[in-house]
């Protein structure tokens, strides 16, 4: 069998080398946000201030005019498609831009706000959360219970302490800089959300023994929500697109890792674009 | 005096402790990803690797093997499922003799046992992690491959399954006239790594909709590795020199863990490895 497959190989492969170079690759800017109107729904959340306000909306029209420049051609957003065969984003249609003078979602404020700006129709929503009779994305409770049991618990809540502080920093520091410098700050290369957050999660491969591993269940659960998003994205990327995939910062590291791992993709900084430094 | 002493190293002792505990010694890992020498057959593809047990073979595992103990490996890891997961122990290594050799071509024995062997390590431990009863699988490729041809894909998999039949077909070729030593070199290079990582994350691709088998199978292999990863965790000790004897497919993850982790330093095999 192997050797019919060499054989077969043998035949097959100039053709599907040639089929593998796409005319042109898809490049992606993976932009992480903070979530601007606080949902709450992280394990750590900054406060963000309302951005509604006139001086944040010119700090907001900023990063948009900044973004525009990398002249979009889809934009990707952290929301589940009603319809997954197509992954559009049925809210997008109906925007108006006094929207954003009432809804400080980030999808909208930056999302929306750049998609109209930039003249993109096509906006995706290729989120993944948890299913029903699914094990869950984020399995902290094991970690906790598991942290509890075997005396760890003060382990486990220092292990939050960077992501804590990262966050009381951003917090203190929005109210002397400008959005679009902090957002240029989370995305950084080399910044605690781009490439220490995977090292946070890699701590969290310490909590369990034997066989019976809650941490790096919780890790590689994290990884696959991450895989079935860029998935998606990889389901409505076309050749020589330019899209911006905009998720929460905690998505950083993985979208950024499938963006430059992923033959035919490429990853795009957003700090070669925002203006401010 | 006792008194106001006693006060001021209150006040000192939390960055006395501070700097005085030591920064632990980092923990240093070879990952040396391996192909199966005794062609179990267990994976989608298999090469089919001459006997290892001639004396030709032999007398370069010995090298690769020599080479490798100028690291002082403290410690050494293989592809096994431990029996007792309070220690990680590799069960089978105590019983472990030279003559095993000559007759068990498997490279957990000719690579790690040999290795353990010649160094007088006690420290073999089987950290594997596989499929378990009404869990879903580590490596669902049956999905990948149904949906592939259920939805027109089945020419483009076909292609990717050639890309592998091809690379093992080189390996094969190669063995009668490169060292055991260069072909574990040319398996761990970083193109060679990089080439695995993308056939991966090319998997991706195969899925429509919310169901998405190509993205699912990359998870479950990223899962699998994480699991085996914090096997390694719960053995290694500070400054310990880690020998990671495994399946070259899971070569990327298990390094990018090692180099991902704080107090891990990842060593290359290349540097070891006999160039001859």
């Amino acid at each position: 069998m192997l050797k019919i497959l060499a054989a077969f190989a043998v035949l097959v492969l100039p053709s599907a080398a040639l089929a593998q170079t796409p005319a042109e690759p898809v490049q992606v800017m993976v932009l992480g946000v903070p979530h601007l109107d606080n949902p709450g729904r992280d394990l750590h959340n900054a406060t963000i201030d309302p951005v509604t306000t006139p001086a944040k909306q010119a700090e907001l029209a900023r990063i948009a005019a900044d973004l525009a420049r990398f002249r979009p051609t889809a934009i990707a957003l952290e929301k589940v498609a009603a319809d997954p065969s197509t992954m559009i984003d049925v809210r997008f249609p109906d925007y108006r831009p006094e929207w954003l003078l009432s809804q400080p979602d980030e999808r909208v404020q930056i999302g929306y706000r750049l998609a109209a700006l930039a003249g993109v129709d096509r906006v995706y929503a290729v989120d993944e959360k948890d299913r029903e009779g699914q094990p869950s994305y984020f399995p902290y409770g094991a970690v906790a219970a598991w942290a509890d049991a075997n005396g760890r618990a003060d382990d486990l809540q220092a292990l939050g302490g960077a992501a804590r502080d990262f966050l009381a920093d951003i917090e203190r520091r929005q109210r002397t800089e400008t959005l679009g410098r902090l957002l240029a700050e989370v995305n950084a290369p080399g910044a605690p959300m781009t490439t220490d957050n995977a090292r946070m999660y890699y701590r969290f491969l310490q909590f369990g023994s034997g066989d019976d591993l809650p941490g790096a269940e919780l890790n590689g659960r994290w990884y696959t929500r991450n895989a079935l998003i860029f998935a998606k994205l990889m389901q409505v990327a076309r050749p020589g697109d330019r899209i911006v995939l905009m998720f929460g910062a905690g998505h950083a590291y993985w979208l950024r890792h499938f963006a430059s791992t992923t033959p035919g993709y490429q990853l795009v900084e957003p700090t070669d674009y925002l203006s401010e430094r | 005096m006792l008194k106001i002493l006693a006060a001021v190293a209150a006040l000192v002792l939390p960055t006395a402790v501070l700097a005085q505990t030591p920064v632990p010694e980092p923990v240093e890992v070879m990952i040396l990803g391996s192909y199966h020498m005794g062609n179990p057959g267990q994976d989608v593809h298999n090469a089919r690797i001459d006997p290892v047990t001639t004396p030709e073979k032999q007398a370069q595992l010995e090298a690769v093997a020599e080479g490798l103990a100028r690291f002082r490996p403290t410690a050494v890891a293989v592809e096994r499922i431990a029996r007792d997961q309070a220690t990680m122990l590799d069960h089978r290594y105590p019983a472990f003799t030279p003559a095993d050799l000559l007759t068990n071509p498997d490279e957990r024995v000719q690579l790690g046992y040999r290795l353990a062997h010649r160094l007088g390590l006690e420290r073999v431990y089987a950290i594997d992690e596989q499929d378990r009863e009404g869990q879903p699988s580590y490596f669902p490729f049956g999905d990948v491959q149904s949906w592939a041809e259920a939805n027109g894909g089945g020419e483009r998999l076909g292609a990717m399954h050639g890309e592998i039949a091809a690379m093992l077909a080189d390996l094969e070729q190669r063995q009668a006239t490169e060292t055991v030593g260069q072909l574990l070199a040319r398996t761990n290079t970083a193109e060679r790594v990089q080439w695995d990582q993308g056939f991966y994350a090319r998997l991706m691709s195969f899925g429509a909709g919310d169901d998405q088998p190509g993205a699912v199978l990359n998870a479950r292999w990223y899962a699998r590795n994480a699991q085996i990863f914090a096997r390694l965790l719960q053995v290694a000790r500070p400054g310990d020199r880690i020998v990671v004897i495994y399946g070259s497919g899971h070569n990327y993850w298990l390094r990018q863990m090692v180099e991902t982790t704080p107090g891990f330093r990842l060593v290359q095999p290349a540097d070891y490895l006999p160039k001859g």
